[in-house]
């Protein structure tokens, strides 16, 4: 009997350090997923970057007509906003002094807004840039926005050089113009 | 040592009784695994029958609303939100399926847009498929293990004549396990040893038969033998003798893999806990991006993916060296002194966080021969990069600059910008 009990106990020795395992493999496992950045507010990189932008061509807010080609040969912020967004108000008053000074231009896209209040929105805060109406938020779905305000920094070829998400201020604008100069755009 | 008739019928009795409990947790254990089969044949059923595209256009719609998540959520597909950027989305789609496209245009219209994380769920290709394969890969794994002794003939076999490593399962000793309960009790002799060979034959009697142990043995190969009617009983005893005999080598290979996996995992995670703030960015997916920017040559988004690192943790010193090693950069290409000094203000900060990262003991060589030509002072940079254990990467790239940086010095030194 003793034999026997030994080896049974020998066997159930093994599937208890099996099971040991398993459960410190697990126990590992989930502290290793629990350190780790949430997929679901992960920064993806844009897909559209280092690549073409895509078309922007249509009505402004203000009945002209407005084209992202226009801008060849220059430096272009291509701004997503809207009157309701409560963050682009914080950014605007930044947009107009990198519009002022001259390094580069801006061209805004009025995601999922209507015109009127989009027009008392940027003059309170003095933009004269075009702002192009996208009231079903097509434009930005071609761009990959997800929610105002987002920019994107087009360089004079009219290629997509970065994803701005969130409010941005006119000194970190000046810099990414000069350092993408400095590289060749 | 001889055994009277009633405490060999108590023992056995107690035996079988043991037994009976285990043949109960083997119908349980049986009972899940059925109940766990079932679960995943209706789970595939359900999603067969619900990622069949509807006919209707309105149907087709909607499934496809359900097929991307909304981009400015957490976990909610464009269908189920009414948040900005679904309602666009949704726009999108229902004017795309007007127009003609196919599922699968619309899919690739959307992921060239925003990447694969607007897909809800993960794409079923390349490293994406472990995600898919991984559970149903270790429930098999599992299941197979539990259930190998059944569906192994050969594991059959050998739990009815016992473990073949036992010899005392074929030495002839009367077999109380061939009949069950009662019967097999009351073919025992009174009087008599339990293990006495049947046929009397001088040549099995072994000393080794008299040996107090293998008394024993006569009864615990009735405990362990079970009878054709209960197959799925002998599931616990048969998953002993696994463990004990062939299914040892398979427990070996999967433990030392396991093993593996988990010291390594085990380092990783007290890496991980180890480090401060700093490291742990290090690791973070966005300064990753920026170093592999930085090296491909696209710094402008090297710049803003490091600018985001920086204002989450304005001290972080790898982005701290490699914004200022990028403003250097710019600063000499366009001759602009503020940026080359501000480049060189941030890397001796991060030097100053962190005095043993190489990186940044490297960029101050750079920036120590081509603004003030000290080949002394960027040499013992230099030396302390080297030092500092810098990636092979970083290494060569930096080393091969250095050099050139050194020949362009001594060969005609420059005036400061």
């Amino acid at each position: 009997m003793s034999a026997s009990i030994a080896n049974r106990r020998a066997g159930g020795t093994g599937i208890k350090w099996f099971g040991a395992l398993i459960a410190i493999l697990l126990l590992a496992f989930s502290v290793f997923v629990a350190t780790r950045t949430p997929a679901s507010t992960a920064v993806e990189p844009s897909p559209i970057v280092q690549h073409v932008a895509p078309a922007i061509s249509g009505d402004t807010v203000t009945g002209g007509h407005v084209a992202l080609s226009n801008y060849r040969g220059k430096f272009v912020l291509v701004n997503f906003f809207a009157s309701w967004c409560a963050s682009c108000a914080i950014e605007e008053p930044q947009l107009v002094r990198f519009s002022k000074s001259g390094i580069g231009k801006v061209l805004a896209v009025d995601f999922q807004d209507e015109d009127r209040p989009a027009i008392a929105f940027l003059g309170r805060y003095g933009a004269n840039w075009p702002a192009v109406a996208d009231p079903n938020g097509q434009i930005a779905v071609k761009w990959g926005v997800s929610a105002p305000p987002e920019s994107f920094l087009v360089s004079p070829s009219g290629m997509v050089l970065t994803k701005i998400v969130g409010p941005v201020t006119a000194k970190e604008l000046a810099i990414l113009v000069q350092v993408a100069k400095a590289n060749g755009y | 040592m001889v055994t009277s008739a009633p405490e060999r019928i108590g023992k056995v009795n107690r035996q079988v009784n043991r037994q009976r409990r285990h043949f109960a947790t083997a119908r349980a254990l049986m009972a899940i695994w059925g109940g766990i089969a079932a679960v995943i044949l209706c789970s595939f059923a359900i999603l067969i029958f619900n990622s069949a595209t509807p006919s209707s256009t309105a149907g087709r719609i909607v499934h496809l609303e359900g097929e991307f998540k909304c981009p400015s959520c957490i976990d909610l597909s464009v269908a189920e939100s009414s948040a900005a950027s679904s309602i666009s989305i949704k726009t999108f789609i229902k004017n795309e399926v007007a127009q003609g496209a196919t599922d699968a245009q619309i899919k690739d219209q959307l992921v060239a847009s925003y990447g694969n994380s607007i897909l809800f769920t993960p794409p079923k290709s390349g490293a994406y498929l472990v995600i898919w394969v991984l559970p149903f890969g270790l429930l098999l794994l599992l299941g197979y293990f539990s259930l190998r002794p059944i569906l192994s003939r050969k594991g059959w076999a050998q739990s009815e004549r016992g473990s073949p490593n036992d010899p005392r399962s074929d030495d002839g000793t009367p077999n109380i396990g061939d009949v069950s309960g009662d019967l097999a009790l009351s073919m025992i002799p009174l009087g008599e040893t339990i293990n006495q060979p049947a046929n009397h034959d001088p040549a099995n009697h072994d000393p080794a038969n008299h040996d107090p142990a293998n008394h024993e043995v006569a009864v615990e190969g009735a405990e362990t033998r079970p009878s054709r009617s209960s197959m799925p009983r002998s599931l616990l005893a048969l998953l002993r003798r696994s463990t004990s005999t062939s299914g040892r080598k398979y427990l070996a290979i999967f433990g030392a893999a396991f093993c593996v996996a988990g010291v390594g995992l085990g380092l990783y995670t007290f890496e991980q806990s180890r480090s401060q703030a700093a490291s742990r960015a290090l690791e973070s997916r966005e300064l990753t991006q920026a170093i592999d920017y930085t090296y491909s040559g696209q710094d402008v988004s090297a710049l803003r993916l490091l600018s985001l690192v920086l204002h989450q943790d304005p001290y972080q010193p790898q982005a701290l060296a490699y914004q200022g090693w990028l403003l250097f950069q710019a600063g000499v290409k366009t001759k602009s002194p503020s940026l080359v000094q501000k480049g060189e203000q941030l890397v001796l900060d991060a030097i100053a966080i962190q005095p043993r990262y190489p990186d940044a003991h490297g960029f101050l060589a750079m920036i120590d021969l081509y603004v003030y030509h000290e080949t002394g002072q960027a040499k013992k940079q230099f030396s302390e990069f080297l030092a500092d254990s810098p990636s092979p990467t970083i290494r060569t790239d930096l080393s091969a600059a250095y050099k050139g940086a050194i020949a362009a010095v001594q060969a005609k030194p420059a005036t400061a910008p």
